[in-house]
């Protein structure tokens, strides 16, 4: 191998690095102008839900910041709509879906994991293979089941059908088993009953992955949109999904944007503050099998 | 049976009881649904059995309409959103500094309301006769004409669905992507730079093999995610996406279900079912595909 | 070709606020000669790996230069050194074929170094044969023995007939068998390639049983540089006395006054030209010759019989360890009964070290 002389290999260096200096600059130039896309719509809303409803109808050519920022809108968005009550709804029917989730998953993914009974493995199979259903297929006899229940327009209709998650009791099963036996078997020496394990041992070891499921399911609650709009067509009950829906349709008596926007600014705002609380669990939990919806 | 064989039992019904309620009772009942021809909803009758239902359902305009919809969007955005998030991931895991900035910013939408930022998108895009909308003027600028993308025509409406879609699935691509290249073990890039391999070489010899598990998961789970979209349709166009001609598969289901035409619950059915046979036709060609091309 | 390291240092910038910048390599400078079959020695995070990156390139050095042959290649990137690299985990591409994987690096030269399909393939089937595993060519790496992983990974750094092989712990992941059997393979290579070989490990006996010259490093710092024999029975340091021998050194808190050894209250050797102070002394295990009446007594704790030898277990007040281990041949009888035992010893196997900075002071046998 002849290898090349000093001069040459300065050159090489120099230009090696001139390259590597511009293919950075390009990555972040195209990172930021994404980072921009993303970001561009949420400035949006906020921009305009401060405008003033006569300044932004004002504006042919939309300003891109404004100078009179004004609160107005928000109080239009809480007294001129219901947009209280449906936070409210929202909030119930994430507090109670995701609690009882959480009981249901909990408690089966422990009898997955830790009890043995016979056709486990055959229950459990069914179980799995009921996360390759999708949503569309079952609604519709929900629907039937729910209205034919009477359970129409009511909490009941809503959350009952939103609480099983086959693939939140397999990810909880999974962490289970991870838990050393002796744990388990020092237990039951100790005459600790299986219930009292659960709560008092297993619980607290695998919190981070209960957290994450709460947090996943909020999520998936928060911006539930087609099961709430099938069982309930009273105000009263909207969900913010289906309340946003209702406001652009016929809300504000006439075409409010900002105030409208007033309004997504205040649907959008929890959860955001919830992710950038949990940012890394809530990534980590995605990124092992959360999709959307 | 002994109290002790019950136990398990017991902590397994309630989920058995919702699942069995709420999941296996209905996947039979869709089928059943299906096949019952002239179903009322009000006296719960039916005229016969068959499968008139389906071929209703395929000789409609509206399905047929909303099946070429998905199709697009699906067409579209796949290959857009995962190429586009192999990008921007490839560009991430180059960087240190403002790499979790970027990463918690490119997240956002994951987060978001789908139905309440697509208003905003729908005002960004939208013409009226107050504004032209802040897109429009944007191609104003570049000399190009406006155009209502909301309210106008097919390929212009078609383009923000697609847009907004892309914008809504990139978080978990991204997600996805950024941590399969980081799990490759750095060690084959060194290998690799000992031996003087090119960039290109090693991206396409080397990291992309690495990561095509990962890759085929996304483009699976991204087909099957575009066949199901409805509420990024009804946040830009509103509820009645048949009258905007945008409807979707899952969306005419609905329609069907309940609504404005609603109230044909064999009908959403056998439309159901049909989306269901599409999307797992497609998911095993995909994995043969994958598979094949593995060995 | 000879290596040759001029005051090279690697220093790592300091990690978080507090953290403190590392020096991981301190001022290097030593000579490989051609063709010989160096081990780089140290317990793990010596710094070994960084030395091993900086001679192949990945990793740019702080100061200081490397010279293969006569040709400065400080600044040159790993390409143009000529370098070939055996990683610890053998960084073979799982997707890849063996015969793909040795190919690959032939695949990357370009302009006039470029080769014909039927010339690379020979040099691939060349280097194959060189590590014998012509039969497995057309396997996934995942369908391959630990073993045979390692010599696919060897025959990749070797297909481009490289100045220079690195090999960063080439054995560690192979099981005890297999251990032994590869670095006599690995031995045997590189004799029938000449190529300069640099091989790193925490392992005293695999770098002493193969290496032509071993190099000691701890904390970044170079302690010393021979032929394992020299290196062992002349250790510069403590460090490197204790680090070499299975099994380890005897270590003792000794004082020498008037040219004689002291352990305690037993003057136990004389040792000429040292002048009166405290010493950390060390006897090699193989140092003892069981003397009735000699300067050296211990109480005898066991005796552990291992065929060949026998190892002779006993307790010292002035040992710094838990126990003194002796091993003598297995003809000498011993009384296992007796509460005590007297040895003599032999001066070449006892080294005295400064008893502050454990560098070693010479003494005559008188």
């Amino acid at each position: 191998m002849n290898h090349p002389n000093q001069t040459d290999l300065e050159r090489i260096r120099q230009t090696e690095r001139r390259r590597a200096l511009v293919r950075k600059a390009l990555t972040y130039m195209a990172l930021a102008l994404w980072a921009l896309m993303v970001l561009f719509p949420f400035y949006w809303m906020l921009l305009t839900s401060v405008k003033s409803y006569g300044s932004y109808n004002a504006e042919r050519i939309p300003a891109l910041f404004t100078l009179s920022p004004t609160l107005e809108n928000y109080k239009a968005a809480f007294t001129a709509v219901p947009l209280g009550r449906y936070l409210l709804n929202t909030l119930v029917f994430t507090v109670l879906t995701t609690a009882i989730m959480a009981a249901v998953s909990i408690l089966a993914a422990y009898a997955f994991a830790r009890l043995e009974f016979k056709g486990k493995n055959l229950v459990f199979l069914l179980f799995l293979s009921l996360m390759m259903i999708p949503n569309e297929l079952v609604v519709i006899t929900n629907f039937a089941t729910i209205t034919g229940l009477d359970l129409r327009n009511t909490f009941a209709g809503l959350i009952l059908p939103s609480v099983t998650s086959v693939f939140y009791i397999y990810l909880l099963k999974e962490n289970f088993e991870q838990v050393p036996d002796e744990l388990y078997k020092a237990a039951r020496v100790d005459g600790t009953s299986d219930f009292k394990y659960l709560w008092k041992v297993l619980i607290p070891i695998c919190r981070p992955t209960i957290v994450t499921i709460i947090i996943l399911k909020i999520i998936e609650c928060w911006n539930s949109y087609v099961w709430p709009r099938l069982v309930t067509d009273n105000p009263d009950l909207f969900l913010v999904s289906n309340g946003i829906q209702e406001i652009r349709e016929n809300g504000f008596g006439r075409e409010n944007i900002p105030a409208m926007m007033a309004a997504v600014v205040v649907i959008s705002v929890p959860l955001i503050a919830l992710f950038l609380v949990f940012r890394k669990k809530i990534m980590e939990g995605v990124s092992r099998g959360g999709m959307k919806g | 049976m002994k109290h002790s064989d019950l136990k398990p039992w017991l902590y397994l019904l309630p989920a058995i009881l919702f699942l069995g309620c709420f999941m296996v009772y209905p996947l039979i009942d869709v089928f059943v649904y299906s096949l019952e021809e002239g179903y009322n909803f009000a006296s719960q009758t039916y005229f016969g059995v068959g499968t008139y239902n389906y071929s209703y359902v395929l000789h409609d305009p509206y399905f047929l309409q909303a099946v070429k919809n998905t199709l697009l969007l699906v067409v579209i955005t796949v290959p857009v959103s995962t190429g586009l998030a192999l990008l921007i991931s490839l560009g991430l895991s180059s960087i240190k500094p403002l790499r979790d900035l970027f990463q918690t910013i490119y997240f956002l939408p994951y987060v978001t309301n789908t139905l309440a930022v697509g208003l905003v998108f729908m005002i960004l895009f939208q013409k009226t006769e107050y504004t032209d909308g802040l897109v429009n003027l944007m191609i104003q600028w570049f000399g190009g004409p406006s155009v209502d993308f909301i309210d106008g025509p097919y390929w212009a409406k078609m383009t923000v669905l697609c847009f907004y879609t892309v914008w809504v699935v990139l978080p978990f691509k991204i997600l996805i992507l950024t941590s399969a290249l980081a799990s490759v073990n750095p060690d084959y890039y060194k290998a690799a730079r000992v031996d003087g391999t090119s960039r290109f070489r090693t991206f396409t010899r080397i990291t992309l093999p690495m990561i095509s598990p990962m890759i085929v998961y996304l483009v699976i789970t991204g087909f099957i995610g575009a066949f199901k979209a409805y509420s990024d349709a009804v946040a830009l166009f509103g509820t009645d996406l048949n009258a905007a001609g945008m409807n979707t598969i899952v969306g005419y289901v609905y329609d069907m279900l309940y609504g404005a035409s609603g109230g044909y619950p064999s009908y959403a059915s056998a439309a159901a079912i049909i989306l269901f046979a599409i999307v797992l036709t497609i998911t095993c060609v995909n994995l043969l595909v994958s598979r094949r091309q593995n060995q | 070709m000879k290596i040759v390291l001029e005051h090279l240092t690697k220093k790592f910038p300091a990690r978080g606020k507090k953290g403190e910048e590392v020096t991981a390599v301190r001022d290097f400078t030593f000579e490989i000669p051609d063709g010989s079959l160096i081990g780089l020695l140290g317990p793990s995070g010596c710094g070994k790996s960084t030395a091993l990156n900086l001679l192949c390139g990945l990793e740019a050095p702080t100061e200081g230069k490397i010279y293969f042959g006569d040709t400065d290649v400080t600044d040159m990137p790993p390409e143009l050194r000529g370098v070939g690299m055996v990683f610890q985990n053998y960084a073979l591409y799982p997707h890849l074929t063996v015969r793909q994987n040795i190919l690959f690096p032939l695949e990357n030269l370009k302009g006039k170094q470029k080769l014909s399909k039927e010339e690379m393939n020979r040099q691939a089937e060349k280097a194959a044969g060189l590590v014998q595993i012509q039969g497995l060519m057309d396997r996934k790496p995942r369908e391959l023995s630990g073993g045979q992983q390692q010599r696919v990974a060897i025959a990749r750094a070797l297909v481009k007939t490289p100045n220079v092989l690195l090999l960063d712990e080439p054995l560690s992941n192979l099981d005890a068998r297999l251990r032994l059997q590869t670095r006599e393979e690995i031995r045997k290579i590189q004799q029938e390639t000449r190529v300069t070989t640099v091989f790193v490990t925490h392992d005293q006996e695999e770098a002493m049983s193969i290496s032509d010259q071993i190099v000691v490093m701890k904390d970044g710092i170079f302690m010393q540089m021979g032929r394992p024999q020299e290196v062992y029975d002349d250790p510069a340091s403590l460090f490197v006395a204790k680090f070499l021998g299975n099994p380890p050194i005897n270590v003792f808190k000794g004082e020498v006054q008037k040219e004689t050894l002291w352990l305690g209250d037993q003057p136990v050797l004389s040792v000429r030209g040292v002048p009166d102070q405290p010493v950390t002394v060390g006897i090699r295990p193989e140092g003892f010759i069981l003397t009735e009446n000699g300067p050296f007594a211990a109480s005898l704790s066991r005796v552990e019989v291992m065929g060949r030898d026998v190892s002779v277990i006993s307790a010292h007040p002035c040992s710094e360890n838990f126990s003194v281990r002796s091993i003598i041949t297995a003809e000498t009888p011993v009384d296992r009964d007796a509460g005590s035992v007297h040895f003599s010893l032999k001066p070449s196997k006892v080294f005295l070290f400064h008893r502050e900075t454990g560098a070693r002071i010479p003494f005559s046998i008188s």
